[in-house]
């Protein structure tokens, strides 16, 4: 493969969200800089997704503080996600970069169209935890209800 | 038994794929030791050890999160439910993993919070 091979993938839509907010059946090539992750949507996956994301975050240099805040936030994101997804359905996740922040994305398919509850407690300590947060939902590609929440966080722990 | 269904009158215990949580009577309070992640998979366990140990009539519980290294907003609401409901709950928290998460949703000023076991179970 050569720099212009790269440069015609329109798989690579440099807007994240909208390059997720349509997942396609299966992977895509990873051709940029994401992490994804695919699992079953059980809490068991729990501890495997906080590992991934304290890496991820260790890895842009993130201070001690904010990795532990961000692997807090990725753990609420997916247990809001997980109990709200069909059983035996999958969670698609993705981390990227985007400047000083470490963003993660991830996707269920619920029953119907569901919104989050913004007033929970889980909720709070998530936009307490992060920089940006956003929640829609949706069709998916195979035209299922999907729910999406996005969180992004930055490097240092100023956050308390 | 002292097996994970936890029947006896004495020692419970729950477990998850990354935690577990252990009920212990003694002359005093009532302990529930919480090891590894308190997240969704494990608090709904140490909700059911809390209301086991309320029935049983305990009215100082020492929840002892020492040996925990990861706190999840679940977590934090059973403790908040909890100290609602049984105003004498202790905490046991040391170490900015779990101090951090309780700091950044302001439950050290509402919790009774301890740095040691034996000073939990002291109640100073």
């Amino acid at each position: 493969m050569t720099d212009s091979d790269r440069g015609v993938y329109d798989g690579g839509v440099p807007d994240n969200r909208a390059a997720t907010a349509a997942p396609r059946a299966g992977f895509t090539p990873a051709v940029d800089d994401r992490i994804r992750l695919r699992f079953a949507a059980d809490l068991l996956n729990l501890p495997v997704v906080r590992s991934v994301a304290g890496t991820v975050a260790a890895l842009q240099d993130h201070d001690i503080d904010a990795i532990s805040d961000f692997k807090l936030a990725v753990d609420e994101v997916c247990s809001t996600l997980i109990t709200r997804a069909v059983p035996g359905s999958e969670l698609e996740c993705s981390f990227v970069r985007d400047g000083d922040l470490v963003c993660f994305e991830a996707a269920a398919t619920t029953a119907a169209e569901v919104v989050v509850d913004t007033s929970s407690f889980g909720w709070r300590v998530l936009t307490t935890l992060t920089d940006r947060v956003d929640s829609w939902a949706g069709p998916g590609p195979d035209g299922q209800p999907t729910l999406h929440i996005y969180i992004a966080r930055g490097r240092t722990g100023g956050t308390a | 038994m002292d097996d994970d269904t936890g029947q006896g009158d004495d020692v419970g215990k729950a477990t998850s794929a990354a935690g577990s949580v252990e009920l212990i009577t003694t002359d005093g309070p009532t302990v529930l030791r919480v090891t590894g992640a308190l997240d969704l998979a494990l608090a709904p366990k140490l909700q059911q050890l809390v209301e086991r140990a309320v029935r049983h009539g305990d009215r100082v519980l020492v929840v002892d999160l020492t040996e925990v290294d990861f706190l999840a907003s679940a977590g934090m609401s059973v403790l908040v439910r909890t100290h609602r409901e049984q105003p004498g709950m202790r905490v046991v928290a040391e170490g900015r993993v779990v101090l951090r998460p309780l700091q950044i949703t302001r439950l050290t000023d509402e919790l009774d919070i301890y740095p040691t076991l034996d000073a939990a179970v002291a109640g100073r």
